[in-house]
């Protein structure tokens, strides 16, 4: 039995459809997230899942139980909120208790549990303050100690990271991360930062104009896209349009972009029939060079010239144009510390053909 | 059904707005409306409400002298008084929301305190002042200033200094408002540009703060022709405006319907301001947006 | 921009000095009542003639005076009450459900503000009056409800306005009902709202005079509206000393609630 299972939900708002025909299935202490662009209907579904928007149709079942019309507070779901949400008149103690009190506990028992769940997100000692004496960070963990305080059937995060400055956002993810592990509760996971989705999650249903355009574990997502969104919503690449060629071998495929070069690709189902197709090339999986690399180690390499050059640390980015071909973006691990390949230089491109990531062209 | 009933009455807010609805109703709407027919019966002195249904009322308002002067006598007191608190509330507004000492919260306070005070009292007070024995008589009376009492109360000039008094706060406030919603950046920026202090005051600050002008004006307007205590002790029995007339043919005449028409047109007066100064205000707002 | 310390040119002078005229033009009918109240003589004059709190002990001591004390300060209570009932109630709706006519409801319920009080005054008249309750002390609190109603109305929508409604959903989200989540949570939160809309609520009913004094019978009458009609009747400085009162008493209620939550913020 899914600990959260979601069938056919629907949620229009006049003529714009906001969530629809959305179906998920959340295993017991799995982590979840809705990754997507804003108003994508992310946050329409999480909050139907809680009970604070009530679906046009569809089912929502918590741990076998029929929840679509229980009203919100008889859900016993945790929800954290972007802005936290903390109650500005209480002290981190009584925020903390709400929900232990809401199920009249008794008030010895409150204050155990108070002290336990302030302990896991180490907020130890800072009972009496209130939100307003509180960093940021401090109040998102009071926020996140608050959801699981009551022991939540589901914690249902909304975007709870983005209000953090960078620095601390990332600690933020681990910490959340741990503890999830660690009381072992389902998370539903709203986010529009891709690489917090994917550091974070068991599996990302990645989410636009309210469908769902694919689920799965990270690596899958980012390796196999199942279609052009996917592609290239995760990660920076090139994207191009593409014919498809003559087969080269059982393995591989010819495509000839629409800029004039001819690739190398992975033959597979997708590239079996013929017409246009879509191309996607991740940055990191181009590689740069002053000389032209082996013919056994990349299938497809192109002569071109360095017109950008970024510098940031551990990698570098590059602009490269190709000699009568496009332009492809790249970027390449800091080795050594020197300055390579400046702008005008001559360099040589290359990647695999399994690098290069074909999906249908869609609509446009 | 009653379940879907008890949510349409919940998620549309009218399950929580119904009570004060039915308040409004009953203490506002529905007696506003039912003095409507009211105006149209005729009224025979000594004899009571007569059945039947007539204009007369109406027509005699808009064909007797004494109305005539009545209404033009309001509404001159009222456009006086607008203009009054308009000339003398504006330096004030201005000096109170450019003020950045801690003491300003408490002249704000000056400018309220006024304002919550009782009508009767602060008309008590003029009483007190403009009398013919009042304060200001026996001053100019000591000084030599004059031989003999001035006019000052029972006629259009102790209304008007009355009325000026009691509704400036309101002039003050509104324009206090809207010069503090106009950034001072905006000012400063005038006045690097080369503008000096007047320019920067009829280029920056008079074109952004007329919404508070305005809507100060406005309600200045029909507070002063709707008065109706100030205009009773201060212009006495005899020197009366349309809302003192309306009180008279109630309380006194017992003339429901001529009262009634008397309120209609006050209350015509009052819509017609609104309608028109919400017209000309869209037009300005829409220049300068 | 007035800037206190620098350069003071005689323009600013002669405007300070005129400010300072116009702040003493808004307070001297005050300051010439208290005075006229201590005086000595039977009539009024300013400056006193003599010295003497015989007024005050005459009001204070007259049973009619007391009589209208206590109903106005009855039916001040009663309007205030109920009109933060209903004006929160309406303002909640107003601002967080989705009411059809929204603008039309709220421009209905701020229309007291504006429409002439005695037209209004005259309408309840002959509406009690048609259906037989004139005179009754409930259509006294229910017409004060009306008039005091926008001023509750708009203080707490604003202060409701300014508050993030995500944490009343917190606390439904915790197991609260939505009447437990409007009470631990929200009705804190629009707290000064409420304390600015129902002093205000309780002064514009007890001041009220042009609505009330058509609906009041002969035993029950409001303490402006008999200062009214003590005045018709001819002025003397006990009138001085009841009037004082009502100022003293303003005076400390206005500084008591600039302390307490800022009052001038919400004029």
């Amino acid at each position: 039995m899914p600990a959260l299972s979601i069938k056919q939900l629907r949620k229009t708002y006049g003529a714009t459809t906001a969530v629809d025909s959305f179906d998920l299935d959340v295993a017991e202490g799995e982590f979840v997230s809705l990754l997507g662009p804003s108003g994508c209907g992310k946050t329409t579904i999480l909050r139907m899942v809680a009970g604070l928007i009530t679906p046009d149709s569809g089912q929502i079942v918590i741990a076998g139980k029929d929840v679509t019309h229980v009203p919100v507070h008889k859900r016993n779901v945790g929800l954290v909120f972007q802005s936290y949400a903390l109650f500005p008149h209480m002290t981190v103690f009584d925020n903390v208790a709400f929900g232990l009190r809401r199920n009249n506990l008794a008030e010895d028992k409150v204050k155990e549990r108070v002290i336990t769940v302030l302990s896991k997100v180490r907020l130890e000692g800072l009972e009496d303050r209130f939100p307003k004496q509180l960093s940021g960070g401090q109040q998102q963990r009071v926020a996140l100690a608050r959801a699981i305080a009551p022991e939540p059937t589901i914690l249902l995060l909304d975007e709870p990271l983005s209000n953090l400055d960078k620095q601390l956002r990332m600690n933020m993810q681990i910490e959340l991360k741990r503890l999830q592990r660690d009381v072992g509760v389902t998370t539903i996971f709203v986010t529009h930062d891709q690489s917090e989705a994917m550091a974070m999650s068991d599996r990302i249903c990645v989410l636009e104009s309210g469908k769902t355009q694919q689920i799965g574990v990270p690596e899958d997502l980012y390796h196999r896209p199942e279609n052009k969104f996917i592609a290239t919503f995760l990660g920076r690449s090139n994207s191009f349009t593409a014919s498809i060629g003559k087969s080269v071998s059982g393995k591989l495929v010819q495509l000839d972009l629409d800029e004039g070069i001819q690739i190398l690709a992975t033959a597979s189902d997708k590239v079996a029939s013929s017409g246009k197709v879509h191309v996607t090339i991740r940055h990191e999986t181009v590689k740069i060079s002053k000389n032209p690399p082996d013919k056994s180690k990349a299938l497809n390499r192109f002569k071109g010239k360095v017109i950008y050059r970024a510098f940031s640390g551990s990698i570098i980015d590059y602009v490269v144009t190709l000699d009568d071909g496009p332009e492809f973006l790249l970027e390449a691990t800091n080795v050594d510390g020197e300055r390579h390949a400046l702008p005008g230089a001559e360099v040589w491109i290359s990647f695999e053909a399994g690098a290069v990531l074909v999906n249908e062209l869609g609509d446009q | 059904m009653t379940n879907r009933l008890r949510i349409w009455l919940n998620a549309s807010g009218i399950g929580l707005l119904s009570p004060l609805a039915i308040v409004l109703l009953l203490a506002f709407i529905a007696p506003v409306l039912i003095m409507f027919p009211t105006s149209l019966h005729p009224y025979t002195p000594g004899v009571g409400i007569g059945e039947g249904w007539t204009l007369e009322n109406y027509v005699e308002i808009f064909s007797d002298s004494y109305y005539h002067e009545v209404i033009l006598r309001s509404l001159g007191m009222a456009f006086s008084v607008m203009i009054f608190t308009i000339i003398i509330g504006c330096p004030l507004a201005y000096f109170l929301a450019r003020m950045q000492s801690r003491a300003r919260n408490w002249l704000v306070l000056l400018v309220i305190f006024p304002l919550l005070l009782n009508l009767v009292v602060r008309s008590f007070g003029w009483i007190a002042l403009l009398s013919k024995h009042g304060l200001i008589n026996d001053v100019l009376l000591s000084i030599g200033m004059i031989d003999e009492p001035l006019k000052l109360i029972f006629n259009l000039t102790g209304l008007i200094i009355g009325m000026t008094h009691i509704f400036l706060p309101f002039m003050v406030l509104l324009v206090m408002g809207s010069i503090q919603n106009i950034p001072v950046d905006l000012e400063e920026a005038a006045a690097v540009l080369g503008s000096n202090r007047t320019r920067v005051f009829f280029s920056i600050i008079l074109p952004l703060s007329i919404p508070g002008l305005l809507s100060g004006s406005i309600l200045v307007f029909i507070l002063s022709i709707s008065a109706l205590v100030t205009p009773r002790l201060l212009g006495g029995p005899t020197y009366k405006v349309i809302s003192t007339l309306i009180y008279d043919e109630f309380m006194q005449l017992l003339n429901w319907p001529a009262g009634s028409a008397l309120a209609f047109v006050l209350t015509l007066i009052v819509l017609v301001v609104i309608w028109a100064t919400g017209r000309f205000s869209k037009r300005w707002m829409a220049h300068l947006t | 921009m007035i800037n206190n310390q620098s350069n003071l040119s005689p323009q600013k002078i002669a405007y300070v000095a005129y400010v300072a005229v116009i702040l003493f033009f808004l307070e001297l009918p005050v300051i010439v009542v208290v005075l006229a109240s201590f005086s000595d003589t039977s009539y009024l004059t300013i400056p006193p003639q003599g010295l003497t709190l015989r007024w005050y002990d005459e009001v204070l001591s007259d049973a009619r005076y007391m009589s209208a004390i206590y109903t106005s300060v009855k039916l001040a209570l009663c309007a205030t009450i109920i009109s933060l009932v209903l004006g929160t109630a309406a303002s909640y709706a107003l601002i967080r459900k989705k009411v059809p006519f929204a603008a039309t409801i709220s421009s209905a319920i701020m229309a007291p503000l504006i429409f002439p009080a005695v037209v209004i005054g005259v309408a309840l008249l002959q509406f009690y009056s048609l259906i037989g309750i004139r005179g009754h002390f409930l259509t006294l609190v229910l017409s004060h409800v009306a008039i005091t109603v926008p001023y509750v109305v708009r203080s707490v929508m604003s202060t409701m306005a300014g508050t993030d409604f995500t944490i009343e959903e917190a606390a439904r989200t915790l197991g609260a009902d939505a009447l437990t989540a409007f009470r631990l949570v929200t009705l804190p939160m629009i707290r000064p709202g409420l304390i600015a809309g129902g002093l205000f609520s309780f002064i514009i009913s007890f001041d009220n005079v042009p609505v009330t004094i058509f609906l009041l019978n002969v035993r029950e009458i409001t303490l402006p509206v008999k200062i009214f009609t003590a005045i018709e009747h001819g002025v003397d400085p006990s009138i001085a000393a009841i009037s004082s009162i009502m100022i003293f008493v303003t005076g400390a209620f206005l500084v008591f609630a600039e302390r307490w939550i800022g009052f001038h913020k919400f004029a």
